[in-house]
């Protein structure tokens, strides 16, 4: 182990000095390493040995400390959660509690780490700020936790704040420097957190090192910024810390939450870490990833890059360049582009555990590891020979043996000791688990304070089948289509469109009553609305930035949109018309990413075409109905057929069928061809109108987040807008406004139904049989009787109604709704506490007046933004 | 700076709130040995991979202190578990997959494994299990008896988490001590093994949700490959790897056998898999060979995959030697409906091709707009919306929809527009005359090819990789790019050696 280069290249490089100003200025508490007194080594004296260790890992709670409805999806359902397409009770921070307690009785050196992003996701942290979320951390028992991106959505000072009050667990980011907190500015967090922790298991020594994110922390990148952070340079950070602490710790973990592809990236350029918990993706990797570290190149692993500790760095002069010679004697180059003023630094591959244990409170994570600093264990692992007998090389270049025979790199006692085998489990939090009483104890105040300060359980809308987040052409999905129009039509807002970022949407609407706070679920945000001007020329930066974006997570939109329409190109960018026209590669405007020139078309204007990796290939804003008394006054693209009934001649507007309907009016060589994806046409059959296409010349009003406003995401191109105007209206209230403005099910236009409230009136059930699309029932004050018995609580109509009162309401709003009001009784002792509430009557009222959230409300896909290159 | 000062900088560093108390272990671990006779492989000379329950070993447990010596009074249960693999019989089952250790010992332990590859260890764990096989007995076990055996304040199975089971006989915690064997070296995994290709046909994975490192012919201490595997397709959300199986199309290249017949999956197949990615894979091209692939497989409707892939590759240089990407397989008249046949070459590179008197066009019936209520919902050639209430997907127990989907399924020249739109998977037709059959494309990567603007329309050729899903029309064909989908009928596809080779992984600027 070379601790000594990477050290001195801290020094040079400032993370020492930042390091040793901490110290200086004592923000970080002294204490005395506890590993002598614990009276306690993992091997008997003086003898090596194998020892055992579980790590119990939870991530991503998202403040979901109380249990929740979950449509159990494929993923879930294989990780035992649920049956597939069934609505589950799941989570619970009690119940996680009762898991960890169990497992920690079942293993000897136990470790709780924690992922971050406790914070935000339901409305107990809207309410409280995080309070509980901290308190329940530290009741959980965490030993170590990482400071993640939602943990600042109420602020850094907030964070701080709740830290220095409630927990009783170190909070780790070493890849953050933090403002002078002698500054009057200073958010306090110099003081609360700390880059790493090494906590005494038994007499094992494993330290904690603590990476938070940076791809959803994208302000951070300014300076200043809201946080007072500077970020460091991820891999450089690690390995620093990995040095400084090897000679410390017999093991080191990485608590991250940097994503992903972030944690694969880091372990292949850093050597020295055992084991890797990540988090910030949601996802579960069971098993956990094993991948080889000591491989900055793969091709040809066995050595990182690291900054050369004698270099003095210049920034007014260009990085050495030119050939090297490793601690082998092997030549090598340099890289000044990717790896400025750094050197080769050899080391040996070694495997190292990567885990994800999920998200909102879901699973816990459990790896067991068998770890050995017995020199014969590990050659014998590396080398195949069940006796180990230390036929291995000192050879510092041994890794990188390409003659055979090659030997294996001899064990290096400064590694301390080496993962030999890993197991891991996740277990899912059902409703089947029990609670913890303690951690339920503490959460009833909290539970109280919520039903008395807000309107949680207010019923705002029944919604039939649900709206799905995620879209199933991967461009715009049913519940992004409704937020988005919520957005746009909200009064006092009313723009030419509106924007969303796909990820800010948080769980889909389940079917069955939408409630205040299954809208905190979805949208637990409080973000507000802005408006601001765009020109033509910046949304087709916008929607290509939404392009490219998309492009890189699977070719799946990362926005929502209303009173737009987009196409937009994964693979490349067949746009030759507009703004994206060049002579050289500069001429190529983007946001990020300049594109490049392709100087083997060129276009009608004798210029060339901009090329993209992606990009918006067409981009439409605003109505083009043109006026008509038959059909023949509609365009038609060339080469089509007119469509009948395309005039319609009761509002006396071209509609369309399809793109065909919806000829290009420009001038040009695409003059009356078709425009791909103008014409808005549902999904349902009801007919559109085309679209307009985008003027780079014209101006446009935006309503999106302030947070995309600010630049969130990466929408740069929306935070030097100086047009902006914060409305101030909560998004999450725009939505249920929205919905409930929408009508009930079964609604029709009151002329036909000749009742003031436009739902048909009735006496029995067979007089609905013909309402909608079948399912409804007649119901009224008296008429339904409740069923108990055999599962869900549901009606069933008693009696008929008088048909002045008895309306067709559908079966399942009364049913779920009935069911849903009933869940007040689950705690109450009282026998009669169903009879007394009259859940189905009250359902019966209730679904004739809320809004049912269906195509109505815009809760359907449309393809208006389509996907090509998928 | 020495390392004296270094280390105070650490020990501020890491000064904390509640890990000022460090946490007290048993110290006990266990020790598994191997008793002697057993065979265990070597990395040089691995055992094949157990697919059956077959591979017996016998092996011998002690329970030690913090010293080092035997706790001999320790009479308990400890758990058998292997890693890979799983546990098949632990001495004849008698006890489950649980040991009893009379006085800290047991031995002679019959342990049975199945489904192990690669480097392999057996895992012993004192969890605090004292299993019962008889639940009738009186008294019943102490996590069953309504009792808080161990003071504890909790009660039985669940509530009580010293309790593993309903027939724990003790409600107390184990000592959590654990220990491994030495490994027993295993081969590891091809394609064709995780692919279920001696095992399962190809209709799923042996190796559900286990971690694989797949044996991709690199022997990295030779540093040199004993056999290719190649990237043959990169799509938005993954990338394809086909093992070719130690012969090449080549037979100039040195040191390679022919493939037989040519075709390098002929008489092997389940040679490629498909690695989802999520994102777009960067740093790896169609024709790169790879050296490294590890994942986690699995069956995402019947489709094998693995997921949370890494990977290294050998970046492909046209300057130093050809693309090995194979040839496609093309699919005759009656191949479609061989099942067997397309499972062997599932995620590998098919195409249907029209030659001789096969001909191959897109589905005349193919439109977006809705089947009218009048003709009972029955698709129509401009007509073939079977999602009639626009919520975004067909519901085959609607008593429209489904019968309005399952006549479009009926029909050799329909495409349900909604699974269109969806999945872009489309109908490509293949007749020879006498012959009429239904198959399934994927053109969203070939962009500049609208399947809806060629319906009815004859087609040269369409190449893709083939994927798998159990529901639907289950086997499609997805084009790479362009280069795959050949509409002029006059024009040929290009070699693979050709097609598709430039998509964006081998970008020089992304290799660096």
């Amino acid at each position: 182990m070379r601790l000594w280069p990477t050290f001195s290249r801290a020094v040079s490089g400032g993370l020492f000095a930042w390091a040793a100003a901490t110290l200086a200025i004592g923000s970080t508490p002294a204490c005395q390493l506890q590993t002598a007194n614990a009276g306690q080594t993992p091997c008997p004296p003086g003898s090596t040995c194998q020892v055992n260790l579980t790590l119990l890992h939870t991530a991503d709670v998202h403040s979901r400390l109380l249990p929740y409805e979950l449509l159990i999806t494929q993923v879930d359902g294989n990780l035992g959660l649920g049956t597939i397409g069934q609505t589950r009770n799941v989570g619970g921070a009690a119940r996680m509690g009762y898991i960890i307690k169990r497992e920690r009785a079942k293993a000897d050196r136990s470790l709780h780490i924690s992922g971050g992003d406790i914070f935000e996701g339901a409305p107990i942290f809207n309410f409280f700020s995080g309070e509980p979320e901290m308190r329940v951390q530290s009741a959980l028992g965490v030993d170590a936790a990482v400071l993640s991106n939602h943990e600042f959505d109420r602020g850094a000072v907030n964070v701080a704040r709740q830290i220095q009050k409630w927990a009783d667990f170190p909070v780790l980011a070493a890849n953050y420097i933090f403002a002078d907190p002698s500054l009057p500015t200073s958010n306090n967090l110099d003081g609360v957190i700390h880059p790493f922790t090494v906590l005494n298991s038994g007499g094992l020594k494993v330290a904690v090192i603590g990476c938070g994110n940076l791809s959803s922390l994208t302000s951070v990148f300014n300076s200043p910024n809201s946080f007072g952070i500077k970020p460091l340079n991820t891999t450089e950070t690690v390995q620093f810390y990995v040095d400084l602490l090897r000679p410390l710790a017999d093991v080191i973990v990485v608590d991250s939450h940097l994503g992903l592809d972030v944690d694969q990236r880091v372990i292949t350029q850093t050597t020295g870490v055992d084991v890797w918990l990540g988090s910030h993706n949601h996802i579960v990797i069971s098993p956990p990833e094993q991948i080889s570290d000591c491989a900055a190149d793969p091709q040809n692993p066995g050595f990182v890059w690291v900054t050369d500790p004698g270099v003095v760095i210049d920034v007014h002069k260009k990085p050495p360049s030119g050939s090297a010679v490793d601690a082998a004697g092997n030549t090598y180059q340099l890289d000044p582009n990717n790896h400025p003023y750094s050197i080769h630094r050899l080391c040996k591959p070694r495997v190292v555990t990567l885990a994800h244990s999920g998200a909102f409170a879901k699973y816990v994570g459990r790896l067991d590891l068998v770890l050995s600093n017995t020199p014969s264990d590990i050659i014998a692992a590396r080398t195949g020979d069940p006796n180990g007998d230390g036929s291995c090389s000192t050879d510092p270049d041994a890794a990188k043996c390409t003659t055979p025979p090659c030997q294996v790199p001899c064990y290096d006692p400064a590694d301390g000791f080496e993962v030999l085998s890993t197991k891991y489990q996740v277990f899912p939090i059902t409703e089947d688990v029990p609670e913890d009483p303690v951690i339920k104890q503490l959460l009833e105040p909290y539970q109280r304070q919520l039903q008395s300060l807000s309107d949680l359980t207010t019923i705002a809308g029944f919604s039939p089948n649900g709206a799905k987040r995620s879209a199933p052409a991967n461009g715009d999905s049913p519940l992004g289509n409704l937020i988005a129009a919520a957005n746009w039509l909200r009064l006092g807002i009313q723009t030419d469109f509106a924007l969303t970022n796909t990820t800010g949407i948080r769980q889909d609407l389940l079917p069955g009553p939408v409630t205040i706070d299954e809208a905190y679920d979805i949208f637990p945000f409080d973000n507000t609305i802005t408006t601001m001007y765009l020109s033509g020329v910046e949304i087709f930066q916008m929607y290509d930035f939404v392009a490219r974006r998309s492009a890189s997570r699977g070719c799946v939109s990362q926005a929502q949109i209303a009173g737009s329409r987009v196409r937009i190109n994964c693979t490349g960018c067949t746009r030759s018309t507009g703004i994206a026209t060049c002579q050289q590669d500069s001429d190529c405007p983007a946001v990020e990413t300049l594109g490049t020139c392709d100087l083997t078309r060129t276009t009608d204007n004798n210029e060339h075409p901009c090329n993209y990796p992606a990009c918006a290939d067409n981009v439409y804003i605003g109505f083009s109905a043109g006026k008509c008394t038959q059909d023949s006054d509609c365009p038609v693209a060339n080469g089509a057929p007119l469509t009948p009934g395309i005039c319609n001649v009761g509002t006396g507007l071209c509609t369309c069928q399809s793109d065909n309907d919806c000829p290009d009016p420009t001038p040009g060589p695409n003059l009356g061809n078709a425009l791909p994806n103008s014409c808005n046409k549902q999904n349902n059959g009801v007919a559109g109108i085309c679209m307009t296409p985008v003027s780079a010349t014209n101006v446009y009003e935006l309503s999106t987040s302030n947070y995309l406003a600010g630049g969130g995401s990466g929408f740069r191109v929306l935070q030097r807008n100086t047009t902006q105007i914060n409305s101030g209206i909560n998004q999450r209230d725009a939505m249920l406004d929205y919905i409930r403005q929408g009508k009930p099910c079964g609604w029709q236009d009151p002329k036909i139904t000749k009742t003031d409230d436009g739902l048909t009136s009735c006496s029995t059930d067979a007089e609905c049989a013909t309402v909608g699309t079948g399912g409804f029932v007649c119901a009224c004050d008296g008429s339904s009787t409740v069923n108990t018995g055999g599962g869900a609580l549901t009606c069933s109509s008693g009696g008929s109604c008088d048909p002045k009162d008895g309306r067709c309401i559908p079966s399942a709003c009364r049913d779920g709704v009935a069911a849903y009001r009933a869940t007040r009784c689950a705690l109450s002792q009282s026998p009669d506490c169903i009879a007394s509430i009259s859940p189905c009557d009250a359902a019966s009222k209730i679904c004739q007046i809320v809004a049912c959230v269906d195509d109505k409300l815009s809760a359907v896909t449309d393809n208006r933004i389509e996907m090509i290159g998928r | 700076m020495t390392r004296t000062t270094l280390i105070l900088f650490a020990v501020a560093m890491s000064c904390t709130q509640k890990n000022t108390l460090p946490q007290a272990s048993s110290g006990e671990r266990i020790v598994v040995t191997f008793e002697a006779g057993n065979t265990l492989g070597s990395l040089d000379a691995p055992l094949p991979i157990n697919f059956n329950p077959s591979a017996a070993y016998t092996i011998h447990l002690e329970m030690h202190r913090a010293d080092d010596s035997i706790d001999d009074s320790f009479d308990g249960y400890v758990r058998i578990t292997t890693k890979p693999g799983t546990v098949y019989t632990v001495n004849d089952g008698g006890d489950g997959r649980n040991v009893k250790l009379a006085s800290g010992v047991a031995s002679n332990v019959a342990v049975t494994i199945v489904a192990a590859f690669g480097p392999t260890r057996i895992w012993a764990q004192d969890i605090g299990y004292a299993p019962v096989a008889d639940l009738t007995r009186s008294p019943p076990p102490a996590c069953a008896d309504g009792i808080d055996n161990d003071n504890d304040g909790r009660v039985d199975y669940p509530a009580d988490p010293g309790c593993f089971a309903s027939n724990d006989d003790d409600e107390t915690e184990g000592t959590g001590a654990t220990g491994v064997s030495d490994n027993i070296y295993y081969a590891l995994p091809r394609i064709a093994d995780v692919r279920g290709g001696s095992t399962t046909s190809g209709t799923g994975t042996p190796f559900p949700n286990e971690q694989v490192n797949i044996d991709t012919g690199y022997d990295l201490r030779n540093n040199e490959f004993k056999w290719d595997t190649v990237v043959t397709g990169l799509v938005s959300d993954g990338f394809f790897a086909t093992d070719l199986q130690n012969c090449t199309t080549n037979t100039t290249e040195p040191g390679r056998e022919a493939c037989p017949t040519g075709d390098p999956q002929a008489g092997l197949g389940y040679a490629s898999v498909f690695a989802y990615t999520f994102s777009a894979p960067t740093k790896i091209g169609v024709c790169d060979r790879l050296r490294l692939l590890e994942a986690t497989s699995s069956d995402f409707f019947g489709y094998t995959e693995l997921n949370f892939p890494t990977w290294a590759v050998d970046y492909w240089d046209p300057a130093v030697g050809p693309c090995l990407v194979p040839e496609p397989v093309v699919i005759g008249i009656g191949d479609w409906t061989n099942t067997a046949l397309l499972f062997k070459n599932e995620s590998g590179l098919m195409r249907l091709l029209a030659q001789g008197t096969t001909t191959l066009h897109v589905g005349a019936n193919f439109g977006a707009a809705h089947p009218s209520a009048s003709s009972g919902y029955a698709p129509t050639p401009t007509a073939t919306n079977c999602d009639l209430n626009g919520d975004g997907k067909v519901n085959f127990s609607d008593a429209q929809e489904g019968p309005c989907a399952n006549a479009c399924s009926a029909d050799p020249e329909c495409t349900e527009y909604a699974s269109f739109q969806s999945n872009s998977g489309f109908t490509i037709v293949m007749t020879d005359g006498t012959t009429k059959i239904k198959t399934q494309g994927n053109a969203t990567a070939a962009t500049t090819f609208d399947p809806v603007a060629h319906k009815g329309q004859q087609i040269a050729a369409f190449t893709g990789m083939l994927r798998y899903f159990s529901g639907g029309s289950q086997f499609t064909l997805q084009a790479r790019c362009d280069d795959d989908v050949i509409a002029e009928p006059s024009k040929q596809p290009l070699d693979s050696a050709h097609a598709c080779v430039n998509q964006n992984g081998n970008n020089p600027d992304q290799q660096q």
